[in-house]
């Protein structure tokens, strides 16, 4: 498994409650992974700034505020999280305008295949939890140095 | 008019007595003296005497000479002695015969006096005659003109370049007609004196003919536009009437100048064809516009629902694969594995769940071509696969297709070519339609691409029944279609054309009847703007 520690977190936003159910339902059937579904942005902002979120998938076309806002406001609140756009085919143009401001991981357009959105949820973990263990990983190091440079001080010490 | 009395004398006398004599009674007109008859003769017409005296033998010459001559001077013969008688010198032209010089004096007065009526009489005859001539010579001048005028007139009428009928005000005969109205009606003067003015004309609107003559009669003149007028050779012809009531021998007629303006009418019928077909065309690029607007919408609302169908199918399937094994596995219990009613519902649920997954995945499909077809949101001119839009294009025309007509894709290695690709399907859907249209019951189309020199052919063949030779030529006519009223508007093929003008390529048509047509579109590679 990707993350050994823990079970990732996914966060669905659609304001179409179908889409939403549909994606749970898959998710849920072939993964492990924990799916959490919003039918507005706004109340997703809240899930976002309560819990860690490992990946994010958001419908482009919403009413009070449209995906790529509200990506924007995960990349604040979560910079590290996964960001994945949901999008009509007339949309794609602005999705790919987006991609670079948003720090986009991927798009998918609608309606979608499901082998498809396993695929890049999966992947997008991967990429997540890798940066995740390399930031780990880095932690450690520094960790590692500042003993070292503590055991230097001391024999330094030592021999003054 | 001569004076009264003698003035001038001829003597042809031999006796000097009875010379004496005629001087005497003659006093005092001139005596001219002739020696013989001939001189005489001579003298008489050199300055005709008053009175001519003759004696004896050269008589009867004198009077020979004068015989004839209405205008001779009176001549009085002396004859002494009498070897005629009197009677007989009278019969010979003379005016009198005196036995005596004695009776000269009586003869002479009287011949003078017959001389003077004689020339009198001559004076007013030949002042009649003159007089005569003259009203001879005005009267020929006057009815020259007459004549002269009269063919003026009758040339004015009769080589005018309109009909010109003259119709009885009553009974509306028609009385005289004009060259060009035995032209235009192809009758002649005979034929047309027996007919009537609506035996001729006729109308398709009100009022009538009938009508529009009575009114006429009321009116001093009227224009009546766009009679009917059954022309020369059967043709009918258009004509405006402008009649006036005219005076003609003293009657009161009506005059008609009927102007023929067939052509006219068949011009502003062309014109108004050609009128109605650009209408046409710009309500059917209106119509195609609104329709992409309205396809690209319905396919942008269809996403949602038709991806969570898609999505819901495949999860169906995936969780009866799981529940299978499930069913399978040892936590089920035997009694409920080996149930029939479980085996036959869950085989029932498989089954209509792939039937689900196939139906989604066709309207994917569906939906994907109609966005791909019409691409609004891609008006610029793009790079484009043309496979990619004929294959669209065949997805959305299935429906003509269906099982009745093979399709036969000969796709060969073409580049993308710079195009409109939704014009470029609207194209290919009515090429494709029109062929599945052509072919009676089974058959096949086959589409063959293929690139030579900087362009790329595309080949669309059917098995169809052939276009006629006698209509091809205008196959790409606006507005010609042979589908029927309701069916065809007639727009198809002159749009193709249209749009693959518009892209610097040609469209061209083999066809043969009974095996059917080819379409070849040739297309540039590269976009060449306007």
């Amino acid at each position: 498994m990707i993350a050994p520690d823990r079970t990732p977190l996914i966060l669905v936003v659609d304001d179409e409650e179908m889409v939403l159910v549909s994606i749970k339902s898959f998710l849920m059937l072939e993964t492990e992974y924990e799916v959490v579904t919003c039918n507005s942005p706004a109340e997703a902002v809240e899930v976002v700034k309560q819990r860690t979120i490992d990946l994010v998938i958001s419908d482009y076309l919403m009413p009070e505020m449209d995906g790529i806002s509200f990506l924007m406001e995960v990349k604040m609140l979560q910079p590290h999280s996964i960001r994945i756009l949901l999008t009509g085919y007339a949309d794609k143009e602005n999705a790919i305008k987006a991609i670079n401001e948003v720090g986009l991981y991927q798009y998918i357009e609608k309606p979608w295949q499901n082998a498809d959105l396993a695929l890049v949820i999966h992947n997008g973990l991967e990429k997540r939890f890798l940066i995740e263990r390399l930031q780990k990983k880095i932690m450690e190091v520094q960790a590692a140095q500042t003993s070292l440079r503590d055991i230097q001080d001391q024999i330094i010490k030592a021999f003054m | 008019m001569p004076e009264a009395g003698l003035k001038r004398v001829l003597a042809c006398l031999d006796d000097p007595a009875a010379l004496e004599a005629l001087r005497t009674a003659a006093a005092p007109a001139e005596i001219c003296l002739a020696g013989d008859a001939e001189s005489a003769r001579c003298l008489c017409r050199q300055q005709p005497p008053d009175v001519v005296v003759v004696e004896g033998p050269a008589a009867r010459q004198v009077l020979a000479a004068m015989a004839g001559d209405e205008y001779a001077p009176p001549v009085v013969v002396l004859a002494t002695q009498a070897f005629l008688p009197v009677g007989t010198w009278i019969e010979q032209g003379a005016f009198a015969c005196c036995g005596s010089p004695a009776e000269l004096g009586a003869w002479l007065a009287a011949a003078a006096r017959y001389r003077e009526l004689q020339l009198e009489n001559r004076l007013i005859r030949q002042e009649s005659e003159r007089i005569h001539r003259d009203l001879l010579t005005s009267y020929g001048d006057t009815s020259g003109q007459l004549l002269e005028s009269e063919r003026k007139y009758a040339a004015l009428i009769n080589d005018a370049s309109e009909a010109i009928l003259l119709v009885d005000i009553d009974s509306g005969r028609i009385l005289e007609v004009n060259r060009k109205a035995e032209e235009l009606t192809g009758r002649s003067k005979q034929e047309l004196a027996s007919l009537h003015l609506t035996d001729l004309l006729s109308s398709l609107t009100e009022p009538t003919i009938e009508q529009a003559f009575l009114q006429a009669r009321q009116a001093a003149s009227l224009v009546y536009q766009n009679a009917r007028l059954q022309g020369a050779g059967g043709k009918t012809l258009t004509v405006d009437v402008s009649a006036s009531r005219v005076s003609y021998s003293r009657h009161q007629v009506m005059q008609c100048i009927c102007h023929d303006v067939t052509d006219r009418e068949q011009l502003e019928a062309e014109l108004r064809e050609k009128l109605e077909r650009s209408n046409a065309q710009l309500v059917q690029q209106e119509k195609m516009a609104a329709l992409g607007a309205l396809v690209a919408g319905i396919a942008h609302d269809m996403h949602t629902p038709i991806g969570t169908i898609t999505s819901n199918s495949d999860v169906l399937a995936r969780s009866l694969a799981r529940l299978r094994e499930l069913i399978q596995g040892q936590a089920c219990p035997e009694s409920f594995r080996s149930h029939p009613d479980v085996k036959r519902v869950v085989g029932i649920v498989e089954d209509i769940s792939k039937v689900n997954q196939l139906a989604s995945e066709r309207i994917v499909a569906i939906v994907r071509s109609l966005r791909t077809f019409a691409r609004l949101d891609e008006a610029e001119v793009r790079s484009c696969s043309i496979h990619e839009c004929l294959d669209s294009t065949l997805t959305l025309v299935h429906h003509e297709l269906k099982n009745r007509i093979k399709v036969d894709r000969q796709y060969g290695d073409i580049p993308p070519v710079q195009c409109h690709s939704n014009q470029l399907n609207q194209v290919f859907m009515n090429l494709l339609v029109n062929a599945a249209h052509a072919i009676q019951g089974n058959g096949s189309v086959s589409i063959r691409t293929s690139t030579e020199g900087g362009v790329v052919k595309i080949r669309i063949s059917d098995s169809g029944s052939g276009i006629p030779p006698e209509i091809l030529s205008r196959v790409f006519d606006p507005g010609f279609t042979t589908k029927g009223v309701g069916v065809g508007t007639g727009l198809g093929l002159a749009i193709c054309q249209r749009i693959i003008q518009d892209h610097r390529g040609r469209i061209d048509v083999e066809t043969e009847v009974g095996r059917g047509t080819t379409f070849i579109i040739t297309l540039p590679i590269e976009w060449k703007s306007v």
